[in-house]
């Protein structure tokens, strides 16, 4: 009674606040190439992706409720396509926002424009990103900040600190010639040439005493974990991934490629100098570490502009905080899940001699219709509650609407990876140390009482990772590990939540339009076929196994060998067979031969005959 | 792990040539003997052969020594630099000293089956050696030791050749595979020395020698295979970055461009696969086979068949005219022979055959030989035999 009685006044007062504070945000963006960027000032300058012709781009900041509008138009050269994801965004109900090629959308065709038009219904730190393959790390993307209707936490300023790995040779370079290549089989990642901070060298944020500063710390590099300390100050993490969390006192964070952190940081009192931020590399990640490699990367707090800007400690290893430790300010109250999968992941080097990714033995390739399309094209017969309609590389898993799903992920790999699912935030229930082995394998599993929810969590090498969301988001919304190589190696999976709702769901008109532009078919299966939704030959595949054991090439040759040397060691046979040893002669009567050895004899009588001698000699004399 | 122990190819080269020192000292001896031995069969001077024996060992023994000292000062200073100056790209050199290896080998197989003309060959030579230190007059000392310094040198000179194919073979094999194969070969060598030296009979041993060759060929055949993957695999792993090592066998561990064919177990590089290790060692196996590897070893095959086939068919050749030009030399056995007062006439054509020194030469003798020992019995005997051996010349003719 009293609950039914406070729901429609709740309706009412979200109905009054939206209308009191809600506004239009648009964003005009043209997207661009600039040149000669060379943000490290080491010389190295390089061609990047801006907006407006420039770089790097603004960060976005709104606030909670307004309608955000990112009007952007594809002015790139060489007919490339482009796309925007704002990460960490549930799009709900506006799924195909969410900007993914062959998921959400079609990649945006030269000269066209997409309107990314959503309503920002929650709050905190965020990032946006081209999820064209290999684009974002060469410079199409920045900070995206939602700021909360109330704070629940006082500070008096903020500072939004981005931090990146940067290449000096730009992405869609490094990926075909030097990462996924039979050059490189065991899928070793490109170093990155240095790190930056708020996409520049010298980056400084300044401080006045006695301030509290919010800083929100983002990785929106391609590749490497950072482990970020702050020179003699304390820092207090009171968000992760847009989740507030209860206060918790750390001297470090980690952060992997996509996740993000709030945290509060008192400034001193005295102003008599500047403190330096490092950010760590992970070199752990690295499969070489080139000579004179530096791996940190240092911003400074900023109490005295006169006074110097000095390095940050090295630091042998860093003690980080286990943010699966952190509890979240707001709990969720989930009952236990009724749906669970289990998924793993590993590399292999497969036909073409390149490295790829593959969940549970499948590397995902891109369908030839858009997954959302998919779905909604192949709404008879319960074809798209089929996960194979989706394409068989694809990795397709179906939920129905309101499932609480457990995630079961185990790495099989030597590697760190941060998956990043689209549409959601998790509970991470409870997560392996590293070389734990399967979540199988455990003799026990204790699940966290108050789990920490994020959109991105990191799995440690060997070892296994349990997350749990609500499929209450109608869409197809992929989870892949963020870091950009892994992407383009194929470690993504595909979640298709209430697909027989996604029809509902409206599409505005450019969608299909810039499909057709694209030349890629927007109904049909994964296959494109929409006459015969059960056939899908014809569906994109990665490429097969290298042939391995005794293939009939294999026996063919070998026999050719073998009867080659058979064919020696006859000829050896018979050649050995048919020499006639000499016999040995009688020794003949040579008298020349027979002269010279009794010769020789008398040389040794003469010898004692002398030595007579000389003994008869000595005789005299005495 | 036998790879690692004993060097098949080192214990067979190692065996030939201890083999051929041995045949000089067993015709020595041989020598020494008849030389002092009267037409009743009795030593003349005990002493003096004892002396001339002694010479012969202490000579061969001397020079053994040195040989070994040679040998392992080479071979050590060469492991002592391997580190340094091989380090840089381990699989190309591996590849090149495998060729040295299969040109080495492939040389010492084409002599193996011929050891069974060795022991004629140094009666010879040692005979004529004698005869020319007579004629030359060389200085007495010479003489007097010429029981020490014939074997010295010869044995010293069979022994570094023995360094030189050894070393080379042995360029890719770690230090530790030495010693057993060359102790076995020695021992192995100087027992079948004692039985030529007793039995004076080398038929027997011609099938031994043809089985050897045969074991040593595919030893050479596997390594000509194994140096061109070599070379392939350095070529892939300066492609891929040498990070194809943690692949393991699967997959980015081989160039599967140029492979023909591949397993993922059985590979003879990882130490825990010791079977395949000593498979490889001795037919040349590889979990891998490229265009490259596999072409070579069938073309190495043929090329060792072409070669075999060759020489049979010069030996064959040389046989026939040494045949014709007997013809000839029969002709002019017959004349003598019916005419008993030119007696010194016939000596004379005697002598002139013994001088060639080719292998027609040693036909002629042979022939000529028989001739005259079967004219030794009764007349009308001699009359009989010999007409039998012209008229199966000229039949075979």
């Amino acid at each position: 009674m009293n609950k039914f009685f406070s729901f429609p006044i709740l309706g009412l007062l979200l109905t009054c606040v939206r209308f009191v504070v809600a506004k239009e945000r648009l964003f005009e963006w043209n997207v661009t190439d600039v040149y000669d960027v060379d943000p490290d000032g080491s010389g190295n300058s390089r061609w990047v992706i801006g907006v407006n012709n420039k770089w790097p781009i603004d960060p976005l900041v709104v606030d909670y409720g307004d309608q955000v509008i990112i009007k952007m138009t594809n002015s790139l050269a060489n007919n490339r396509t482009t796309s925007l994801h704002s990460h960490g965004l549930f799009q709900k109900f506006t799924p195909y926002m969410d900007g993914v090629p062959q998921s959400t959308q079609c990649e945006i065709p030269p000269g066209a424009t997409f309107y990314y038009n959503y309503t920002a219904l929650q709050n905190g730190t965020y990032w946006v990103h081209s999820h064209d393959m290999s684009q974002y790390p060469d410079g199409l993307r920045t900070p995206f900040i939602i700021n909360a209707l109330e704070e629940p936490y006082d500070y008096d300023e903020e500072y939004i600190i981005s931090m990146t790995d940067w290449y000096y040779t730009p992405f869609n370079i490094l990926v075909p010639d030097e990462f996924k290549t039979w050059k490189n089989p065991t899928g070793a990642e490109p170093v990155p040439d240095t790190g930056l901070f708020n996409d520049t060298a010298n980056a400084t944020f300044a401080m006045e005493p006695g301030k509290t500063y919010r800083l929100r710390f983002i990785n929106i590099g391609a590749f490497n974990n950072y482990d970020v300390m702050i020179e003699d100050h304390n820092m207090t993490i009171i968000e992760v991934d847009g989740e507030y969390t209860e206060p918790q006192e750390v001297s470090s964070i980690h952060l992997t490629v996509a996740q993000r952190y709030s945290v509060l940081v008192t400034a001193k009192n005295s102003t008599d100098r500047n403190y330096a931020i490092t950010a760590y590399m992970d070199e752990s990640l690295f499969d070489t570490i080139p000579d004179n490699y530096n791996p940190n990367v240092t911003a400074w707090l900023s109490y005295n502009s006169d006074a110097s800007y000095d390095l940050g400690p090295d630091i042998d290893e860093i003690d980080s905080y286990d943010d699966a430790e952190l509890n979240p300010l707001y709990s969720w109250d989930v009952t236990e899940s009724n749906h669970s999968i289990n998924i793993w992941f590993d590399f292999f080097t497969l036909g073409d001699g390149a490295n790829y990714a593959e969940i549970n033995d499948s590397s995902y390739v891109f369908p030839k219709v858009p997954s959302i399309m998919i779905a909604n094209s192949t709404n008879v017969d319960g074809y798209n509650l089929e996960p194979v309609t989706y394409g068989p590389y694809t990795n397709a898993y179906i939920f129905e609407y309101g499932d609480v799903v457990d995630v079961i992920i185990d790495n099989h790999d030597t590697g760190k990876h941060p998956f990043h699912l689209h549409g959601h935030t998790f509970q991470v229930l409870e997560r392996g140390e590293e070389n734990a082995g399967l979540y199988s394998d455990q003799e026990s599993h204790t699940y966290y009482d108050n789990p920490m929810r994020r959109d991105t969590v990191e799995i440690e090498p060997g070892s296994f990772i349990v997350i749990r969301f609500i499929a209450d988001n109608p869409g197809a919304w992929v989870i892949h590990c963020h870091i950009e190589w892994h992407m383009e190696s194929g470690l993504l999976a595909t979640f298709i939540e209430a697909p027989e709702m996604i029809p509902s769901i409206s599409s505005p008109d450019f969608v299909k339009e810039q499909c057709m532009l694209d030349g890629v078919p927007t109904i049909g299966n994964g296959a494109g076929n929409y006459k015969n939704i059960s056939d899908l030959s014809g569906a994109p595949s990665p490429p097969g196994e290298m042939p391995a054991g005794w293939t009939s090439k294999a026996i063919g040759t070998m026999a050719a060998c073998v009867i080659s040397a058979c064919i020696g060691m006859g000829s050896i046979i018979f050649y050995g067979a048919s020499i006639h040893p000499v016999p040995t002669e009688e020794l003949d009567e040579n008298d020349d031969l027979q002269e010279a050895a009794l010769e020789n004899a008398a040389m040794f009588l003469d010898t004692d005959k002398a030595v007579e001698k000389v003994v008869e000699g000595k005789d005299e004399i005495k | 792990m036998a790879k690692d122990v004993f060097s098949v190819a080192i214990f067979f080269i190692v065996l030939r040539e201890t083999l051929e020192a041995s045949i000089i000292v067993s015709v020595l001896m041989s020598f020494i003997s008849q030389t002092l031995m009267d037409k009743d069969g009795n030593v003349t001077d005990p002493k003096l052969k004892r002396k001339f024996m002694l010479q012969v060992w202490i000579g061969s023994f001397t020079a053994l020594f040195i040989c070994l000292a040679i040998g392992g000062g080479f071979i050590g200073a060469f492991y002592a630099l391997d580190k340094d100056i091989w380090s840089g790209s381990e699989e190309i050199w591996e590849g090149v000293f495998s060729l040295i290896a299969v040109v080495l080998i492939t040389v010492m197989g084409f002599a193996m089956l011929r050891v069974s003309h060795l022991q004629e060959k140094w009666r010879k030579k040692l005979m004529k050696s004698i005869a020319n230190r007579k004629a030359k007059g060389i200085s007495n000392w010479g003489k007097k030791y010429s029981m020490f310094l014939l074997p010295f040198f010869t044995v010293l000179r069979e022994g570094l050749e023995v360094v030189v194919f050894v070393g080379g073979v042995g360029l890719e094999t770690p230090a530790t595979a030495f010693p057993l194969p060359v102790i076995c070969g020695l021992i192995v060598g100087c027992l079948i020395g004692y039985f030529i030296y007793r039995g004076g009979n080398v038929m027997n041993l011609q099938w031994f020698l043809i089985a050897s060759t045969c074991i040593l060929y595919l030893i050479s055949a596997g390594l000509m295979s194994k140096a061109t993957f070599y070379f392939e695999m350095n070529k892939w792993n300066h492609q891929t970055g040498g990070d194809a090592g943690e692949l393991g066998d699967g997959p980015g561990s081989y160039p599967f461009k140029s492979a023909v064919w591949h397993v993922n177990y059985g590979n003879p590089e990882m130490n825990s696969n010791g079977g395949y290790m000593i498979f490889n060692a001795i037919l040349g196996w590889n979990n891998t086979g490229t265009y490259g590897s596999i072409l070579s070893y069938i073309i190495y095959w043929l090329f060792v068949a072409f070669i075999m086939f060759l020489m049979w068919y010069k030996e064959r050749r040389a046989a026939r005219l040494l045949i014709a030009k007997l013809g000839d030399k029969v002709v002019d056995l017959e004349a003598a022979s019916s005419h008993t007062p030119v007696q010194s006439s016939s000596s004379e054509d005697e002598f002139k055959i013994n001088s060639p020194t080719d292998d027609k030469g040693d036909k002629a003798i042979d022939i000529v030989t028989e001739v005259r020992e079967s004219s030794s019995p009764v007349e009308e005997h001699k009359d009989d035999k010999t007409v039998d051996v012209i008229n199966e010349i000229r039949e075979s003719h």
